[in-house]
This record gives structure tokens, sequence and C-alpha cells, in this order.
């Protein structure tokens, strides 16, 4: 495994002894691309948009130091959790970017996808989702307790970063990977950081509302960002409304009361310094993973329906993430103009005058009380077994009062007689 | 208390419309291929379906609806597409009229805020009538739906191939410049390059909040008001 102690490079690298490999990325944020370095296994390297100079390359040195003044325990940290920039690559004096090491496979996972088996890098955007979506795309759907551990590890990640007096701002669902088999977290571009407060940057959807773009943030912006990050992933919810789901956090299990109060903390503070500090959240959220109890409880979420409907192609190839098959439709005559789906339900919206032209819709989903059997091509989320109503059938009931009616009419006959 | 987060998201109501005419079905299993790779990516990007909500109309002799503008989470099955019929553009442009009308509110009213929709629309064809004569008479639903005083009207990003022309595909884009015709590659290659084209634009879209369209797509020619045929 690659990491910042066991790098092969100097301090500062010439571009010319790397061999560079495929391209993963481009155009993404500061860098122009990121590759594979082919010179070195395990190993990337991350070209800049923009050269770094004077104080940029100071800073850049300092970071790649920056973990031999760690403790063991720090230091190990860096090592397993973070993408901490192992050298600075010039090129004919100047700065074209720096080699970091390769997340560790565990924070990949292969999954079956339509087109056939894939690996990919399991970014806690993955994480982020209920469980049962998460079971749709061939991953194992967390539970609280799960999360509740990558979430600890991810906070202690920045709260390792604050000690530093590291402020790194780029919190979001794609700059972090989480291992479902060791339950910890992976945090990238650790090469962005500064030490100290540094212009705003932008971050849409993880906008701090108190620190507008432009001005001066600081490891306040960090506290709020990683709040926000830990509450989607705990709760699976990912729009305004996480608030409210992390004031249920206290309900699943009380373990979560601490975690749930500092969350509110950091999202609601009306100004930065009374945000929490990562490592408050980061003991809160390692306490809780040790006391939650065996299943840790449900989240506080709700999952809406799947969404019904009917037609217009010759039919609908299932989506089974597990199996990967495809369930062949029925081909119906080829006629143009509207036609109906397998199952057929169509629902007319707006028809133009004289036009019977359906709008269609999703398929509707396997009756009520089917389970999703391994590998029959059906769809997705099992449903609930159906609940008969107490009392049992009407036909059962109406069967009852006859003989009961009966019983009742030969007893008065007899009584008579 | 109130939340100084609880602010709305932003999101982009994203329409593909397919030409699904007969002079398609050479093309009609890539068709489907590419439709499933592009549910792949962004099935395992939710943060890129976070933003763009995909809706889906195909259309040939009339047009369907055939993936309402629902959560991606919520897909259960995918359409298998068929191609016959001729290019009617008319039907095409009032269906997506129909549905703008009726997605924008009901983003709106999941909290969300919405950007202008955006249309992308493959064709290998001429614009004809139900008969499949070629015609002009699409422009007029066209224009209803580009209607600046719409207030919902969307940005029609058209690719072409096959027998698509520059002039129509350059009449019909709402952005100079964001019009796009193959060069000579075959219609399958042509469609997956589109398909490529569209996730990458909606991954940019989503990483700066609002559309971002490509300067230039391999294989294809930027149709602009500065090319003259």
């Amino acid at each position: 495994m690659s990491s910042w102690s066991v790098s092969p490079f100097p301090p500062v690298q010439q571009l010319s002894e790397l061999t560079i490999g495929t391209t993963l990325h481009e155009n993404g944020g500061q860098s122009r691309r990121v590759t594979m370095l082919v010179s070195h296994p395990g190993w990337i390297y991350k070209e800049y948009r923009v050269e770094p100079v004077g104080p940029e390359i100071e800073r850049l040195d300092r970071l790649v130091h920056h973990p031999h003044t760690l403790v063991p325990a720090d230091l190990h940290l860096v090592n397993g959790n973070t993408s901490w920039p192992a050298t600075r690559v010039v090129d004919v004096g100047r700065t074209t970017g720096v080699c970091l090491p390769i997340a560790p496979p565990e924070f990949s996972r292969e999954v079956t996808m339509r087109a056939g088996k894939r690996t990919i890098t399991l970014q806690v955007d993955l994480l982020a989702l209920p469980g049962v979506d998460q079971l749709r795309r061939d991953i194992p759907g967390q539970s609280l307790p799960a999360r509740v551990a990558v979430c600890a590890s991810l906070a202690e990640v920045g709260a390792l970063l604050e000690r530093c007096g590291l402020v790194y701002l780029d919190w979001s669902f794609a700059n972090a990977f989480w291992s479902p088999a060791g339950l910890a977290a992976y945090v990238i571009d650790v090469d962005g950081c500064s030490f100290g407060a540094r212009p705003q940057i932008q971050s849409h959807n993880w906008d701090d509302p108190l620190v507008p773009q432009h001005t001066l943030a600081d490891n306040g912006v960090d506290r709020f960002r990683v709040a926000l990050l830990v509450a989607r992933c705990l709760t699976a919810q990912r729009g305004p409304g996480v608030i409210d789901h992390v004031r249920r956090l206290g309900d699943v299990d009380v373990a979560l009361t601490p975690v749930r109060d500092l969350l509110l903390r950091a999202l609601m503070a009306s100004r930065t310094g009374d945000r929490p500090s990562l490592t408050r959240l980061s003991a809160a959220l390692t306490s809780a993973a040790t006391g939650l109890s065996g299943d840790g409880g449900q989240l506080p979420f709700t999952t809406d329906p799947p969404a019904m409907g009917g037609s217009g192609v010759t039919g609908w190839r299932t989506i089974d993430r597990t199996k990967s098959r495809t369930t062949r439709p029925r081909r119906e005559p080829t006629v143009p103009g509207p036609r109906r789906l397998q199952p057929p339900r169509t629902t007319p919206v707006n028809p133009a005058p004289g036009s019977r032209t359906p709008v269609n819709r999703i398929p509707t989903p396997p009756p009520r009380g089917t389970e999703q059997v391994p590998g029959s091509g059906t769809v997705g989320r099992p449903f609930p077994p159906l609940v008969q109503p107490s009392g049992g059938s009407p036909v059962a009931t109406a069967f009852l009062i006859f003989i009961c009616a009966l019983a009742l009419l030969l007893f008065v006959v007899s009584v008579l007689l | 208390m109130s939340s100084p987060y609880q602010t709305k998201v932003n999101c982009l109501p994203t329409y593909i419309l397919i030409d699904t005419s007969s002079s398609m079905r050479p093309v009609e299993a890539t068709l489907n291929e590419t439709m499933e790779y592009l549910y792949d990516e962004l099935i395992m990007s939710p943060r890129i379906s976070d933003f763009a909500h995909i809706s889906l109309i195909s259309f040939n002799t009339q047009a369907h609806v055939v993936l309402e503008m629902t959560d991606i989470q919520q897909i259960t099955a995918l359409p298998q597409i068929e191609c016959l019929g001729v290019t009617n553009f008319t039907e095409a442009f009032r269906v997506l009229r129909e549905r703008i009308e009726q997605d924008v509110p009901m983003l709106d009213a999941a909290g969300r805020a919405v950007l202008r929709p955006v249309a992308f629309v493959l064709t290998d064809g001429q614009p004809t009538d139900i008969e499949g004569r070629i015609t002009q008479n699409w422009r007029e639903e066209y224009w209803r739906l580009v209607d600046p005083n719409w207030r919902r009207h969307p940005n029609v990003v058209p690719f072409g191939f096959g027998g698509a022309t520059a002039d129509v595909l350059k009449e019909m884009s709402t952005i100079d410049g964001a019009a796009f015709l193959a060069e000579d590659s075959g219609n399958s290659e042509s469609l997956r390059k589109i398909f490529a084209t569209l996730l990458n634009t909606l991954v940019a879209s989503a990483q700066h909040n609002q559309l971002q369209l490509p300067a230039e797509v391999d294989g294809f020619i930027r149709v602009s008001q500065d090319i003259i045929e």
C-alpha cells in the first residue's frame, strides 16, 4: 500500500523521471489532469491547472514535510486515511504538480452494472444514500453503526487537520472515500490545504451561510462542512431537510444524542466561533460507534415508493444490479404511435383533442407480498408481505355467519317441535 | 430555531429527446445500450442526479414520454426503444412544452431552485410531416417552445448525425454554437459519442451548479452562426 511514509520520492521530484500512465480525471477543480504513474505503481501525478509560485510553493513544501512533525498516532492517520502529498513535482524549474498515494483497495469495490462488472471507488456520495438504494447499486446496505464508524473516521481526519492548523475547505461527496469492510474514511486532495485561513472556495450545496465566497475562511468552515457531510452520511438525507433528520438522531439511539447536539450546533450556530471543534465531533462519533446497540436502530428516514406507470416503448429492461440480468420484453406489433408497456398502465395527461397519446411512465412494480428472488430479474425493492385485516377474509366471515344462522334455525325448529 | 443552512438546492430539468423514426432502426440496439450506459454512470454518481433531473422523450410519428422526470433512484426499469415512423418534430416540441409545464412546478414544490430546463435533441434526419415529407411546419411549435415570453422556455441543444443537416440544427439551437453535427463516423459511433458528451455535460454542470455545454465534441462539427454550408 502506498502512503506518505513509504514515499519513493525526494521532497522535490523531477517530472522527467516520472512515467505518466492512464489519465484518471481531467479538468477537475485545481487540477488539469490526474494520471497514474507507470514508473511508481500505487502513486498518481496531479498536474495543476495554474502554476504555483512564491508562497504557494512554500506551502506545498511545508505540507509535504509536515508529517515528519507528527506523533505516531497522527502519522498513522495520515498514512491510512489520507492522500497526503509526498513530493512537489517540477519541470525545468517550474512547479507542475504533486505526487499522491492511491487510496488502498479497500476503498474500491467491484460492482455489477448493466454493462458488466466494474471496479468503482466508493466515494461517500454513495454512503449518503439509504441502504435500499445502496443495495440497488450492488453495494452492501450500510447500517447506522457502520455509518457512525465511517463518520468517526472522517471526523478524525478533520480533527487531525484542525490540530495541525490546516484549513481544508473542500469537503464534499467526491473528496472522501469509504470502506464498507474497514468502516474507515479516506480523504483526498489534501494538497489543497492551507496553513491558516484563506479565501473561501466555491462549493455548491456545501455553502457555508456564514462565510460567503471570497471572504477569509478558516477551520470554522471546515467544522460546518464536516458536520454537513457527517449529517448527510448518517441520515442518508442529501437535501436541506437533513437538519430535521439530525434532530431525530437522539430518538434512534440515545448514544447518538451528543453527536446530534454537536451537529446541530455546527450547522445552526449564528457565529462561526460557536461551532464545536472537529476533535469534539470526532470523540462523540467514536464514543457513539462503540455505544450503539447491536443493530443500532433504523435510520430516521423514509423512502418514497417507486414511481408507478406504463407505456410508450416496446418494453422495459428491469434493473437487477446483483445479477445484471435483463428481462427481455415481449415485443408488440410494430405500429408507430402509442403503445403499451409491460405491464400496461397508462395515464393520459392533457391529450390533444382527438389524440389518444398516452403518457409513458415507469412500469408497475411487482405485486405487494413478492420478494426479490436472486437471479429472477425481479426489480429491486422487496415489498412487505400483505397484512390481512383482522377477522379474516369476507368469505370466511360470511360462511361463519351462515353456519351460525343454520345452527340457530335448527335449534329454534327443534324447540318448536 | 431555524437553520441558516435551509436554502434551496439548484436543479436542472434535463430532457433528452430521441429521434426513434424508422431511419434510426440500424442504431436501435446502440440506442438501447447507450441508455443503459448513461443510467449506469448516473446511478453511481448520486450527486449528479441530485442536480440534473432527467426525462426521456422519444419521438417519431408521435412523441412519448418514455421516462418521466422522476428521481433516478426510483427508476426500476429502462425503456426498450423501437424505431419506426417519421421524424415529427412538431409533436416532439409540443410534448416537451407540456412536460416542462408539469415538471417545473413539481420540482419547485419539492423545494428545489429550478434552473432553465435544457433539451438535448438527438436526430438522424430532417423534420417531416406525418406522411414523411420534409417540412418546415415544425417551426411554429418550436417558436412556441422557445418563446422568451414563456417564463419556462428551455435551452435547446441539438445533436445531429446521418441525414441531419447543419441548417436545421443551427435553427433549433437556442445557444449560439451549441449545435453539433457528426462528421463522417458511423451512426452508432456518433450516438455513443453523443451519450458520452451528455454525461460529461451533466457532470460539469453538476460541478458548477449550472448548465455547462461542451466547447467541442470529438467527431462532431460545432454548428454556429459563423459556419456557412
